[in-house]
């Protein structure tokens, strides 16, 4: 189980969701509810979360096909997914619809699961406090889980409202749902679970139900724990941790994750007294024991969650210390979101627990810089860094030591005051050039008509004229005229062989604009547009690209 | 007329002054018809050259807009085909002169020939419209 356990709570981001469709059985989880717990709580510096095996991030399967849900669960107030009209072949609309529904169904739990978690806190903050007096009474070893036992508590009571209902085991159920064949969903829809009770019961219920709400309740509980037996070898190994972690923190986690080994050993007894009485137990143990921590995993947790108990307690530690909170503190948050909120408000309830917490930190090496990861890296020197950030008055110097540090040195330099200058003196830019050239090119050919026009117009007098003129012949008119019409022919074709060369440079005269305007675009628009893209509002002097 | 020539364009007015030839040739009316013609050409010119004078304003802004680059040092190519444009526009500036100038002396050549013919023959059409008995055939007028 403790090694089952561990990869369960490996797996808790996940099982959120899982939590929802999936319905856990209550009573093989109840032990591994615990151990959730605990490591919902945060981990001490050297333990971190592993994250999932790839095989398991896979969308889960009951989300890829359309759902519905079996006809013989039928609970009353269960929610019913609409059945596809084919099961075997499920159509886009029928998946839309299994989608719609689950979605409503989904927010219906949870706020239902908000007004549980609210009861459940309290419940559970006392029980928890209650507990963690016995455990303390009862484990020899400060246990960093107690902290976490609390912590845990809250998280899972998250889970659980979720969760809660399992036993209730909605209309949700689905095929998949091995374990007791109640769906995971249903749990969702009721949260009524036994664990609003707050009785120690009710908190093993719900712990088991939150465990493996966590885990992503699979179905495949079987699977689980095979992983889970792997895994607890490779925490031992920490490189899991150490791949979740930025590399900085690997040295740190590396050495925090092996005391807690060490540790873990003491957990595992716990484990096996799990079985019935195991439950609240066992539950118990892991706050305080995680210790004696069945699994590495969790009391890593624990010790993380203590992180978050010194705040309240300020407790002067090594130097360290306050660092190692932190970084507990976040490690904790990284694991899981919403356990984090709860530890936090329990963690404050059982003081026990926090005491037991602060012993283990103290004992454990310094907890991995979570913090760190987002700090400037091992070159950046930091005290360069505060001067520059003090010294207003030179951003330029330092921009250059900001330069050679690396992205440290990339911040500092784009938080650096600008000084853009522009000059705009430009009389003619390439653009006017351009602009007026098309310009002209278009209203050149204005003209073009007209003396078109004209043309015309002078081939209809000169036809007027030459018939005119055949009529003086005609009619025998004597004297000047008809020498006079000729030429009035000759004048007329001359202005119309202007017209006609009008017309015709004027293109000429456009195309020769229009072509000087596109070369020197070619030649020389380029540079403006990259200055302009560049944001600058001219390039420099040209002596400045003389090479 | 004008007026009415105001409205038209140039190839218009040179239209309108052909279709004034249009009717049939008589002395009285051929007379008035080239008159009416000289008069009608007679503000072509200026039309014309009111029509073209935009290219000379195109031509001198591309001359300049050539010198500004040439003083920003702009490269010699596309600075001569600035120039090369603004050469072609005054080249059609030229013919739009010169035919606003031949123009001119249609009309006036209009006007010569209605008063050339008036005054070559005007006595023998008037000796002729004075004649108590209509005219008989042209021959028999001939001094042969």
């Amino acid at each position: 189980m403790s090694a089952n356990d561990d990869d369960k709570v490996v797996r808790l981001p996940r099982i959120f969701m899982r939590g929802s469709l999936d319905a856990p059985e209550p009573n093989a989880d109840s032990g591994s509810a615990a151990d959730d717990v605990e490591e919902s709580a945060p981990a001490p510096a050297g333990s971190w979360p592993r994250m999932p095996g790839v095989e398991e991030m896979r969308p889960p399967l009951a989300l890829t096909m359309p759902g519905f849900p079996r006809p013989d669960s039928d609970e009353e107030g269960a929610f019913a997914l609409p059945s596809p009209d084919d099961p075997d072949n499920p159509t886009a609309r029928s998946a839309l619809a299994v989608a719609v529904a689950l979605m409503t169904a989904l927010g219906v739990a949870a706020a239902k699961g908000m007004w549980h978690r609210a009861r459940h806190r309290q419940a559970l903050a006392d029980q928890t406090r209650a507990a963690a007096d016995r455990s303390a009474a009862k484990a020899a070893v400060a246990g960093p889980r107690g902290g976490r036992g609390s912590g845990g508590s809250s998280g899972s009571s998250l889970l659980r409202s979720l969760g809660g209902g399992t036993k209730g085991s909605r209309a949700f159920a689905r095929r998949t749902s091995d374990s007791g064949g109640k769906s995971s969903l249903g749990g969702l829809g009721k949260g009524k679970g036994g664990p609003h009770s707050g009785s120690p019961k009710g908190l093993g219920l719900a712990s088991g139900k939150d465990a493996k709400g966590h885990k992503s309740a699979r179905s495949g509980k079987t699977v689980w724990d095979e992983d889970t037996k792997t895994r607890p070898k490779r925490r031992k190994g920490s490189s899991g941790q150490v791949e979740l972690r930025p590399r900085r923190t690997a040295d740190p986690a590396v050495t925090s994750g092996k005391p807690s080994k060490t540790k873990n050993p003491n957990g595992t007894p716990d484990k096996g007294a799990k079985p019935a009485t195991a439950r609240k137990v066992t539950w118990k143990a892991p706050k305080e024991g995680s210790g004696k921590g069945a699994t590495a995993g969790p009391k890593r947790w624990t010790t993380g969650r203590p992180g978050t108990s010194d705040k309240a307690a300020p407790n002067p530690t090594p130097p360290n210390g306050p660092r190692r909170r932190k970084s507990t503190w976040k490690a904790s948050t990284d694991s899981a979101g919403p356990k984090r909120w709860t530890s936090s408000k329990n963690a404050t309830g059982s003081r026990a627990d926090q005491d037991k917490e602060r012993a283990q930190e103290q004992a454990t090496p310094p907890p991995p810089p979570g913090f760190a990861g987002m700090r400037p890296p091992p070159a950046a020197d930091r005290t360069v860094r505060v001067e520059s950030s003090e010294r207003v008055d030179q951003p330029r110097q330092r921009k250059h030591e900001a330069l050679a540090l690396t992205q440290e040195g990339v911040r500092a330099l784009s938080a650096a005051p600008k000084t853009n200058t522009q000059y705009r003196d430009a009389e003619l830019t390439v653009y006017d050039v351009i602009e007026a050239d098309a310009d002209m090119a278009e209203q050149i050919l204005d003209g073009v008509a007209e003396a078109e026009a004209t043309a015309e117009g002078c081939d209809l007098l000169r036809n007027r004229l030459e018939a005119l003129h055949a009529e003086i012949g005609e009619l025998k008119v004597p004297g000047v005229l008809l020498g006079m019409v000729a030429r009035l022919m000759e004048k007329t074709a001359t202005v119309k062989a202007k017209a006609e060369a009008i017309a015709e440079n004027l293109p000429r005269a456009s195309e020769a604009i229009s072509i000087a305007g596109s070369n020197a675009e070619a030649r020389h628009k380029n540079p403006a547009d990259v200055t302009r893209d560049m944001g600058h509002t001219r390039p420099a002097e040209r002596d400045y690209h003389n090479e | 007329m004008g007026e009415l020539e105001s409205a038209e364009t140039t190839g218009g007015v040179v239209a309108a002054t052909a279709s004034v030839l249009m009717e049939a040739v008589r002395y009285g009316i051929l007379i008035a018809q080239l008159a009416v013609a000289g008069i009608k050409l007679r503000g072509l010119s200026e039309r014309v050259r009111r029509t073209y004078h935009y290219v000379e304003g195109c031509s001198a802004g591309v001359n300049r807009l050539a010198d500004q680059m040439a003083g920003l040092r702009v490269d010699r190519d596309t600075i001569s085909e600035h120039r090369n444009a603004a050469t072609v526009m005054q080249s059609v500036l030229a013919d739009a002169e010169a035919m606003a100038a031949e123009t001119e002396d249609l009309a006036t050549l209009f006007d010569e020939t209605s008063a050339a013919h008036q005054a070559d023959y005007g006595p023998v059409a008037e000796s002729i419209r004075a004649m108590p008995v209509p005219m008989a055939d042209a021959s028999f007028y001939s001094n042969r």
